[in-house]
């Protein structure tokens, strides 16, 4: 059985009181006033950013990354080349096993008159080329299936998102996630140094 | 620079000296080629093998033979013997392996590359390329086939690490 009408207006009474006052009260606030107010540098200092690491669990986090997709954005090349090979053979056994795996008297001779005439080539390439007048850059390197046009470099990226933050001693600053800040000129991350090639392939 | 110098375009030192090598090899080939059927002549006939070197047979066998040790091995691996020990291989234009005609095409017209050797040669060092005129008849060019890189690693590794050198040299 239904209650009467007049028990049900009774019972959301207070319900329609409560939700006139809030909206009275709201109005009557200005709530940017007041978030302007807010001091959050001291908010974010009081904040225990271990103890909220603590409760994250990371391996939950972790297994819904796609790493695949992740690893995409990485450049593995752009890591590698600033790797120091030469350091690395010398003061690590690697070399040792590179030596035993690939060294005969064969291989070693056939290095050697190679990179001899190869020496030899840069020498005439270089001479032909300060007699021409050419620049050794304007040369292409190889054949377009072996040796691809070098890629022009992509696009500065546009500033990803800005918060701007004005705090309680009224200076302000702008906060960017990521990217440039947004009255600096986009710039493009510098690359590793390109390595060098020694004139006979860098050998002896 | 690439440091691997794996397909780059090939300069004319490293390209003489192959094209001398390759002479030589199928030259020694071919006249021990002759001196092996001279003493099997001598075997069979009894008879003493003097070939007449003025005879126009020899030079179009060796015409033939040339033509199939440059024609053959271009076709098969893209380089001669000499090739292969000094680094190099034959490619088309675009980088891509080359046939049977184009290795026909480009060994006829390397004859007419020896006999103006002086000119070609120099012509192929101005040439952007450096791509002789054997390789514009047929539509070719020579490139770097050695990893530059891998052979500086190996020679560091022989180096060894520095307290084995000095170990070594105490």
């Amino acid at each position: 059985m239904t209650p009467p009408r007049i028990v049900r207006t009774i019972d959301h009474l207070p319900q329609r009181v409560v939700e006139q006052v809030v909206n009275t009260v709201l109005d009557a606030i200005d709530v940017n006033a007041i978030i302007q107010r807010v001091d959050f540098n001291a908010v974010i200092q009081q904040v225990d950013f271990a103890k909220v690491i603590d409760q994250v669990d990371l391996n939950e986090v972790l297994s819904k990354v796609d790493l695949n997709e992740l690893l995409k954005n990485v450049d593995l090349n752009a890591i590698v080349s600033q790797v120091d090979l030469d350091e690395l053979l010398q003061k690590t056994e690697l070399g040792s096993l590179i030596a035993h795996s690939a060294s005969s008297v064969v291989g070693e001779v056939l290095d050697a008159i190679r990179s001899i005439t190869v020496g030899g080539d840069d020498l005439v390439n270089k001479m032909v080329n300060v007699v021409l007048r050419r620049p050794a850059a304007s040369l292409r390197a190889g054949p377009p299936l072996l040796v691809p046009p070098a890629e022009t470099p992509p696009p500065a990226r546009p500033p990803d998102a800005v918060i701007q933050l004005q705090v309680a001693d009224g200076s302000s600053g702008a906060l960017t996630t990521d990217g440039p800040p947004p009255a600096t000129p986009a710039t493009t991350a510098p690359g590793p140094p390109a390595p060098v090639a020694p004139a006979n392939g860098g050998l002896p | 620079m690439d440091m691997t110098r794996q397909g780059q375009y090939a300069g004319g030192i490293s390209r003489l000296v192959a094209l001398g090598a390759d002479l030589g090899i199928s030259w020694g080939l071919y006249a021990a080629g002759v001196a092996a059927f001279g003493l099997f002549y001598e075997l069979v006939s009894g008879n003493k093998f003097k070939p007449d070197t003025n005879n126009v047979g020899w030079l179009i066998l060796l015409a033939v033979w040339e033509l199939l040790y440059f024609t053959l091995q271009w076709s098969l691996s893209g380089r001669t013997l000499g090739m292969a020990i000094f680094g190099l291989r034959v490619v088309s234009k675009q980088g891509a392996e080359i046939g049977v005609r184009t290795s026909v095409v480009r060994t006829l017209a390397l004859w007419v590359s020896l006999v103006f050797i002086i000119p070609v040669c120099l012509a192929a060092l101005v040439q952007r390329q450096r791509r002789a005129l054997h390789d514009l008849v047929a539509g070719t060019a020579v490139v770097y086939n050695w990893d530059a890189r891998g052979a500086r690693l190996r020679w560091l590794a022989r180096q060894g690490p520095p307290e084995h050198q000095a170990t070594a040299s105490s």
